[in-house]
């Protein structure tokens, strides 16, 4: 997994992306507890004690990172075969 | 070339490992509150031991022991004496606290006469006991949430199902991260997963679509497009699902409970459940209508898991691919409840996201649906040709 920086709240966390759909982020309690987002004690979902499924500042920082190369995307192979409509 | 001089050093071995000594620390369902309020004690073979369960004269539900500490009866063959449960071997009495309060025969109850009583959770006509080998009570943030439809007149009753199942656990909670395994064994068609793991709590997001190949919708009904789930497990045992139905037109909502208790090292009571909120298209009697076939669908899903599960090997050392959920990681985050809490690692209960790359299994899939569609369609035509003599 690869380190990265949210722009938005300076968390570092782990990245790793097999694919450009793929994603897998590992935090730690100090990125977590910087992230805006996901609330300040777990579980601020939709169910008291549930996690809030995203932090979208943090996912598109993930995107442009792999389209920057900053992060490596394992397979950036196109998947050939029909496509779901 | 002989089998003898064949190398195995590229072969995969199977670790199977051992079930664990221990029972997972958390809160466990015992199933619907009602069914113990019969006025009867209940017997709950749990954790490795014996419960007795039974409703005091208010009403509220007490679990103990099921083991007399006085010549090792069967308090739950004993019946209900006032508040206390009364061992069927000497008639000793024992509060819902765990004193015993009575002993018709003796002059006075000996000293320190206290058996095990288990800490419950009566919630949403669901009935818990907190499990710790340590024995301390339930952290304050350890809870389970409150399922707002149980207690409202807009939703359903709980259907609820319970079976046994005879092996480890663990196998149940390896399906939170298996995607796959939703389109083999369930005939469901997954376009969508993720999981979540944080602190105690365990989530799978799924979206689905409707399978044409296994599924045809009946004539004249709304057709089903998909499912869109959000489930979570607070804790090592209870899962709640909001469970989307979608369908031409409208959605069903409903909450889907899978939740269970283990018996021993290699059994556990598996028990699942489900509300359906009421809409204009399902009024009261429908709603429940509904939520039964729903049940005994999803009743269906678990026949299969546990027809896999009787037969397949235990396995530590599973060898996946990259769509495959992340199994080690779920693992590390179900291995908090087998351990002290001192022992509990930032590891264990660190947030860890996982997005599954859905591309690749949904156009395998699309193919294999293909297939099964223009097969059975091949096959109604033969049926139709061969039938055509016997028409005339």
């Amino acid at each position: 997994m690869q380190p990265l920086r949210c722009s938005e709240c300076q968390a570092q966390v782990l990245v790793r992306k097999n694919s450009w759909e793929h994603t897998e982020v590992q935090w730690n309690a100090q990125a977590r507890s910087r992230c805006h987002e996901l609330g300040n004690a777990a579980g601020s979902g939709r169910r008291p004690g549930a996690p809030v499924l995203t932090c979208s500042a943090l996912e598109a920082g993930v995107a442009r990172a792999a389209t920057e190369g900053l992060i490596d995307v394992l397979d950036d192979a196109p998947i050939p075969g029909p496509i779901l409509q | 070339m002989s089998l003898e001089t064949t190398g195995t050093s590229d072969i995969r071995e199977i670790v199977t490992g051992t079930a664990p000594t221990r029972f997972a620390r958390g809160w466990h369902c015992l199933g619907l509150a009602e069914s113990f309020r019969d006025g009867k004690p209940h017997s709950v073979e749990a954790f490795g031991t014996k419960l007795v369960v039974w409703a005091d004269t208010a009403g509220e539900l007490q679990v103990l022991d099921g083991y007399c500490r006085h010549m090792g009866g069967d308090l739950s063959q004993g019946t209900i004496k006032g508040d206390d449960i009364a061992c069927p071997f000497h008639d000793w009495r024992w509060g819902g606290k765990g004193k015993c309060t009575n002993i018709p025969y003796a002059r006075r109850v000996p000293p320190l006469a206290k058996t095990r009583a288990w800490r419950t959770l009566d919630q949403d006509g669901l009935f818990f006991v907190w499990h710790d080998p340590e024995g301390n009570p339930p952290p304050a943030d350890v809870t389970i949430p409150r399922i707002e439809g149980a207690t409202s007149d807009e939703w359903t009753d709980w259907v609820w199902y319970t079976t046994e199942v005879d092996t480890n656990c663990r196998e149940i909670i390896d399906n939170i991260v298996d995607m796959a395994h939703f389109f083999y064994v369930h005939y469901s068609f997954p376009t969508f997963f993720k999981n979540i793991f944080e602190g105690h709590v365990a989530t799978q997001v799924m979206h689905g679509k409707a399978r044409d190949d296994m599924r045809p919708n009946t004539e004249g009904q709304p057709k089903m497009l998909g499912s869109r789930s959000e489930a979570s497990y607070f804790g090592p045992s209870f899962m709640i699902d909001d469970l989307k139905y979608e369908y031409e037109g409208y959605d069903i909502e409903s909450v889907l409970l899978n939740c269970h208790y283990p018996v021993s090292a290699d059994k556990f009571v598996l028990m699942y459940g489900m509300i359906v909120k009421k809409s204009p298209q399902l009024p009261d009697d429908v709603a429940l209508e509904t939520a039964r076939k729903f049940g005994d669908f999803i009743a269906r899903g678990f026949e299969q898991d546990i027809e896999i599960w009787k037969n397949k090997t235990r396995i530590e050392n599973p060898l996946l691919c990259e769509e495959d959920g992340p199994v080690y990681q779920l693992r590390r985050w179900y291995e908090q409840f087998y351990v002290d809490v001192a022992d509990v690692t930032p590891e264990m209960t660190d947030r860890f996201e996982f997005e599954m790359d859905t591309t690749r299994p949904v156009a395998a899939w699309m193919k294999e649906v293909e297939a099964n569609v223009a097969a059975r369609a091949a096959r109604a035509a033969k049926a139709d040709t061969d039938a055509a003599p016997a028409v005339q």
